[in-house]
């Protein structure tokens, strides 16, 4: 670092004064022993000095498995061209609203909901509901909660043995179960029986920086998790994955050929989301002066940049706060992102990989604060039963960014119409937007 | 004691000891790192009882996650980025404003005249911030990460981490000396 000058030098005073009424009292034995007791350590350990314990049969059978994939998913995809042909895997049925349903009627708005305005969520396809997992005021205790998108109503589940800790939930549509995971272990939800079940560990990421469970994927049938190797002093963003197959509890790695280099990458954020209809990982990376937009193949590990045409701005915020939001809109066939922009203002903007080209569908002004592009923290999926993005909730900042307003809503967004819909209005006591 | 204390090879022993469940190591962890991790919390939130929540809520994630920690020498980025994270998450769900600037005015301008900028000045300065450049200027100004390791804590490269807290710096410097 640079020397400081005369008033970092005050500042730096002025901050250790200032900072000497942080509450820095711990007995550091009883809060190690408090831990242990609460929440001991299991037995299973895992890492990367777990891959010498695999035998090598199962190494040749999964370099092999590997290979034929890499073959098949060529052959299957071909290499890529400035169109991207559109392969539209397998999502599995669709649940359809009942005859007389009023999906874009407004729920009761005196009706029970979630009280955390930033819930994990995913959509069960063959439910046709919306899956929350929302936390309380009690540390360790979360809810389960369901949003019909036919009546616009919230239900509580629940069902015995909620995980103690969320991180992202994703539907697995061929096993029909919601997949959640804390970061440590990994967790099934069964709509239909209301039970969740304790799986095994969470994968063995030799990277494990911001990771998390993200996408299904409709080829290989298992749940993705991805994390960043966060190499980016380098200019490139690495990824690392390993596939989830609830059936098996077993964890595949899933090989990335090349690290992606974006040139001046200074790490600012990066947002990803899965385009079936290219079959493709859309990763969209931010940086202090630009953005842009790339493709992975996931089944021969290779990254291609897309060229993109002026790709937003959007803001990562330095731990995420204000991270925008993305989904893959099946129906518009686009990767849609909404969020505030480094001028205070917000976007929304929908990426559609075949044509490689980022298209604005609408700029909010900065005092348009509770419009669900200038939130933070909302949660945004899509709702193939009424081809459209369903967001939930969120928080408004306050003007210093101290603090703000939890948002309890419902909306639904059309970016083919541009069109909102008010699919719940805020609770009681709620903000109005 | 504070994270510059311990040697590499003890941190690297002691990391890995916690992250087995070793009270003794974790325990030892806490009393090296625990007043850097208050102090973050405090530059974030404002309030002693959030922060101590939020640092609490930190240890425990690291109980949790230690063990995940691939390069034991980054443990005191790692541990004050998630303390960061915490303190922002509780601010989230904690309704209104939390730094209320509702200091003795005239108490706090007799304090520490020595300074060159005064504390009530600082918190309104520090008001107009984020939560997250709060904790960048704390972690740079008072517990004197090196670039490298505020690369480390915010997810970025060292140059990125440099650039902005030098925006921050402008914007204080702008505000506390023009403003």
């Amino acid at each position: 670092m640079a020397e400081r000058d005369r008033f970092e030098l005050d500042l730096a005073a002025a901050l250790r004064a200032y900072l000497e009424e942080a509450p820095t009292e711990v007995r550091p034995t009883e809060l190690a022993g408090h831990f242990a007791t609460a929440y001991p350590h299991g037995t299973t350990t895992f890492g990367p000095w777990r891959f010498a314990a695999i035998p090598r049969l199962a190494w040749a059978l999964l370099l092999a498995g590997l290979l034929a994939a890499l073959v098949g998913g060529a052959l299957l995809v071909g290499s890529q061209q400035r169109r991207l042909p559109a392969v539209v895997p397998p999502v599995g049925q669709v649940f359809e609203c009942p005859p007389g349903s009023t999906p874009d009627e407004p729920g009761p708005v005196d009706q029970a909901r979630p009280t955390d305005g930033g819930p994990a969520v995913a959509f069960d396809r063959r439910a046709g509901v919306l899956v929350a997992l929302a936390a309380t005021a009690v540390e360790g205790v979360l809810e389960t909660w369901t949003f019909d998108v036919c009546t616009n109503t919230w239900t509580r589940m629940h069902p015995d043995g909620e995980p103690p800790f969320m991180n992202q939930l994703v539907y697995d549509v061929d096993s029909d179960l919601m997949i959640a995971s804390d970061g440590t272990r990994m967790w099934a939800y069964d709509l239909d029986l209301n039970t969740w079940t304790e799986k095994g560990p969470f994968a063995p990421f030799v990277h494990p920086f911001l990771a998390s469970l993200r996408f299904y994927d409709p080829v290989s049938g298992r749940v993705v998790a991805l994390a960043k190797v966060g190499d980016a002093g380098t200019g490139t963003l690495g990824l690392e994955l390993w596939g989830y197959e609830v059936e098996t509890d077993a964890w595949t790695p899933i090989p990335v050929a090349t690290q992606l280099v974006i040139g001046p990458h200074d790490g600012w954020s990066e947002s990803f989301a899965y385009d079936n209809s290219v079959d493709r990982l859309v990763a969209y990376s931010r940086t202090s002066e630009a953005a842009g937009t790339w493709l992975l193949d996931l089944r021969t590990g290779t990254w291609s940049e897309t060229g993109a045409s002026r790709p937003p701005l959007f803001d990562g915020g330095v731990f995420g706060g204000a991270m925008a939001a993305i989904a893959y809109d099946e129906a518009a066939e686009r990767t849609v992102m909404l969020g505030r922009s480094e001028a205070a203002a917000c976007n929304s903007a929908a990426y559609d990989a075949t044509t490689a080209r980022w298209e604005t569908l609408y700029l909010a002004a900065a005092s348009e604060d509770t419009r669900p592009e200038c939130r933070h923290g909302r949660q945004m999926v899509y709702d193939p039963v009424n081809a459209r993005l369903v967001v939930f909730g969120g928080y408004v900042p306050t003007p210093d960014g101290i603090g703000g307003s939890d948002l309890d809503d419902v909306l639904a967004y059309d970016t083919r119409t541009r069109q909102w819909t008010v699919l719940l209005e805020p609770g009681a006591g709620r903000a109005t937007p | 004691m504070n994270g510059q204390a311990m040697g590499s090879p003890t941190v690297a022993s002691t990391v890995a000891l916690a992250g087995a469940g070793d009270e003794a190591a974790f325990a030892r962890l806490v009393a090296t790192y625990h007043a850097d991790m208050a102090r973050v919390a405090f530059a974030v939130c404002g309030d002693r009882d959030l922060a101590d929540d939020a640092v609490q809520a930190a240890w425990l994630v690291a109980w949790r996650k230690l063990r995940s920690l691939r390069d034991p020498s980054r443990v005191r980025p790692w541990l004050l980025s998630v303390t960061a994270n915490e303190a922002r998450q509780l601010l989230r769900r904690r309704h209104g404003p939390v730094v209320e600037i509702d200091v003795d005015v005239a108490a706090e301008r007799r304090a520490d005249p020595s300074a060159g900028i005064e504390r009530l000045d600082l918190r309104r300065a520090l008001a107009h911030l984020s939560p997250d450049d709060r904790a960048l200027v704390a972690m740079h100004y008072v517990i004197d990460l090196s670039s490298d390791e505020l690369g480390a804590a915010v997810g970025t490269s060292p140059s990125a981490a440099r650039m902005r807290l030098s925006r921050i710096v402008d914007r204080l410097r702008k505000e506390l000396r023009d403003g």
